[in-house]
């Protein structure tokens, strides 16, 4: 029996006023980081948001490690963490307070959480502030504080929105940090971002779509080999693919 | 546009009347007639007592000058509710003190701006109570109570003296991060003071059979409250006497002169104070007694926790709740101390009423006023478990006011609990239920809007519960006591 994918995507379709997605398949195995490249509107953001269940498809089957998030929504969420561009946050609640609530979303046993909480709030360098609240947070504290509350349950899949937007150097190397630690741990996570160098750097593979459907995916060197026999960025890849 | 230059004080004073006009006209078409029809009313009920008092002779006697003292403490006390309102916003919600304050403008041009600005928008708010009844009494036949006009501009200098130095003493006490909150719940006092007033009186012995204005007032003249001396000089300038007129108004003049030179400093620390809102929290508790002692496995309890802690910290919402509990509460315990029984069935009706009423603005709050929706959707929870969860927090946050006014029924009427308790719970259940049918996630700062757009069914639909099961609980519980 083969590996169960950390996320399987077949023949998604969905539209608004316009088809946005057009028929994307996409398997991701478990253990990578996945960089989901794009131009903007080419349906990235809409793919993760199907993903995670805050839309709903016009056709095709997603399936998080084999869970359908049509036919078993709360196992696929189960092992699953969002975190989009704009922090999840309540500016009125505190780092403890809103990992707690995070926590009792995900029924997690209060002495394990509480240890989790501890231990991400220290290592997000957050533990003086647990209990100031929200709304006096730098962009990148909050984005620390969503992402303290997407890891407190242990996800076995992290899919992130731009989660380097708007953070300076030294708390974008932090989050890339932080997600290279949760791949090295097991955890699967996908990123999608604008920084194509973040996507060289980082990415164990990479997708690239344009107007809904996947052009490319592979990793560093197999999308190069696809652009052509010159030594290519994967700037210039990028730009030669969403050209076509 | 303004005639004045944008930087001039004049023109600052202009800027803060027009944003406090806009403020207090702001709201759609259904606002414009509520507005309008209020005015007519206030208007024909005005020229209806100018009519009735034509002939009667109005003068200083020692019962009208207690009258009209008591009428000023009114205006007075709702001028503070009204200036400590404007100086929190000024503080706390202004858009422009960043611009005000980074532009070449010394600080006291700002303050004095902002101050008159605050006095400007609550004359015109009391004026909108006063001058409908007021003019037609002064035009047709009782010139000399023109006065009166000078001693509600003098009331306001006053009140905005006093409700600014309110909010910078808050804010110097309770710090940038609670000086919100603590504002709304003076504000709630100061509105609600006459009530607490007539609830003092009582309880300092002057029980009987009137009500709570009524008790006042008996109070004030057995006092001869208003009626000699300096007390006396506001209720005598409001009847036309010139040099009480020119003692008040010069005293308020003098008074706004001095806060504004007192407060040049502390209005400035405190607005930028209220920026450092991203301090740690001053009440550690929760700290104390450790990280474990937060996390839950119980869906509800997580909901409630954040629930209550994002009710307690929303100052707008917080006020809202307080003034529920600030008119109910006198009302019970006069109810309650009546010697008539025949009149608890009316605080069965007030209790389950109010109940529902809170109800529907906690269920607004728990169910449609969510800021991370996202998040509840992305959660491993079934939308049915979560609505259910949210339904249950609703009937919990509203159970203690329940609780409270069930308890002090049952001192005098224990029968009489068998129809307050389920009918407020049934209000509450429908409320949130309502609320749920009616579900739409907004942004939770959007709280003040909520009877506009798509919640004016839902609070039409809950007020129409709530009078619906009060008249049936009153009815009951007549029927169980009959």
């Amino acid at each position: 029996m083969g590996e169960v994918a950390a996320l399987r995507i077949e023949h998604l379709r969905k539209s608004f006023d316009k088809p946005v997605i057009r028929d994307l398949s996409l398997t991701i195995p478990p253990g990578q980081l996945y960089a989901l490249l794009g131009p903007n509107g080419a349906g990235k953001t809409t793919t993760l948001r199907i993903v995670t269940g805050l839309l709903d498809a016009d056709a095709g089957q997603v399936s998080i490690f084999g869970h359908d998030i049509a036919r078993e929504p709360l196992a696929a969420k189960a092992v699953t963490a969002w975190l989009p561009d704009e922090p999840m946050l309540y500016d009125k609640l505190t780092p403890a307070e809103y990992l707690a609530f995070v926590a009792g979303l995900w029924r997690m046993d209060p002495r394990l959480a509480a240890t989790e909480a501890e231990r991400l709030l220290r290592w997000l360098d957050l533990w003086d502030q647990r209990d100031t609240r929200c709304e006096g947070f730098s962009r990148g504290m909050k984005q620390k504080v969503a992402l303290a509350g997407a890891l407190i349950h242990q996800p076995r899949l992290l899919i992130l929105d731009e989660p380097l937007t708007g953070l300076d150097a030294t708390m974008a190397r932090a989050v890339k940090d932080a997600l290279r630690a949760q791949v090295d741990a097991g955890a699967t996570v996908i990123i999608t971002t604008h920084i194509l160098e973040v996507a060289e750097r980082m990415a164990d593979r990479i997708g690239i779509i344009a107007d809904g459907r996947l052009l490319a995916e592979g990793t560093l060197d197999d999308l190069r080999a696809l652009a052509g026999p010159d030594e290519a960025t994967l700037e210039d890849t990028f730009i030669r693919l969403t050209a076509r | 546009m303004t005639r004045f230059a944008p930087a001039s004080l004049p023109g600052l004073i202009a800027h803060n009347l027009r944003i406090g006009w806009r403020s207090n006209a702001k709201g759609g078409l259904r606002r414009k007639i509520v507005v309008g029809v209020l005015l007519a009313v206030f208007v024909a009920a005005g020229i209806g007592i100018a009519l009735t008092l034509r002939n009667v002779p109005i003068g200083p006697s020692p019962a009208a000058l207690t009258v009209m003292t008591l009428a000023a403490l009114v205006m007075f006390t709702f001028g503070i509710s009204q200036a400590l309102s404007r100086a929190e916003a000024a503080i706390y919600g202004s858009d422009d003190l960043d611009l005000l304050f980074s532009a070449p403008i010394a600080p006291r041009v700002v303050l004095w701006s902002k101050l008159v600005g605050i006095a400007g928008t609550v004359l015109i708010s009391e004026a909108f109570f006063v001058l409908p009844p007021l003019v037609p009494v002064i035009v047709l036949g009782h010139p000399a109570l023109a006065g009166a006009l000078l001693l509600l501009v003098a009331l306001v200098l006053v009140a905005t003296c006093c409700g600014l130095g309110v909010m910078l003493v808050i804010v110097r006490l309770a710090g940038p991060r609670a000086a919100r909150s603590v504002a709304q719940v003076t504000i709630a006092l100061f509105g609600g003071a006459m009530a607490i007033a007539s609830q003092a009186i009582r309880f300092g012995g002057h029980a009987g059979r009137h009500n709570g204005f009524a008790l006042v007032y008996g109070w004030a003249r057995a006092h001869r409250f208003g009626q000699a001396g300096l007390g006396s000089l506001p209720a005598r300038a409001g009847f036309g006497n010139p040099l009480a007129g020119l003692v008040v108004v010069a005293g308020a003049l003098m008074l706004f002169a001095i806060t504004g030179w007192l407060f040049e400093r502390n209005f400035a620390r405190a607005f930028q104070q209220a920026g450092q809102r991203g301090v740690p929290l001053l009440h550690r508790g929760a700290a104390r007694s450790g990280l474990r002692a937060r996390f839950t496995p119980s869906l509800v309890r997580a909901i409630l926790t954040k629930e209550i802690a994002l009710v307690w910290r929303n100052p707008q919402v917080l006020a809202t709740m307080l003034l529920r509990l600030v008119y109910l509460v006198p009302m019970m315990l006069l109810l309650l101390q009546q010697h008539q029984f025949v009149l608890l069935p009316a605080l069965v009706f007030a209790g389950v009423f109010v109940t529902t009423q809170l109800s529907g603005d906690l269920a607004w709050l728990v169910i449609s006023g969510e800021d991370t929706p996202d998040l509840l959707t992305v959660a491993p929870v079934a939308r049915a478990t979560l609505r259910r969860a949210k339904l249950v927090v609703t009937m919990l946050m509203a159970a203690p006011l329940l609780a409270l006014i069930a308890l002090g029924l049952a001192s005098r009427a224990p029968i009489m609990v068998v129809a307050l308790v389920p009918l407020g719970l049934l209000g509450t259940a429908t409320a949130a239920g309502i609320q749920l049918r009616l579900e739409r996630p907004t942004p939770r700062k959007a709280f003040g809007r909520r009877t506009q757009g798509a919640s004016i069914l839902a609070n039409m639909l809950v007020m129409v519960v709530a009078l619906a099961l009060g008249g049936a609980a009153a009815g009951l519980s007549f029927w169980l006591t009959a």
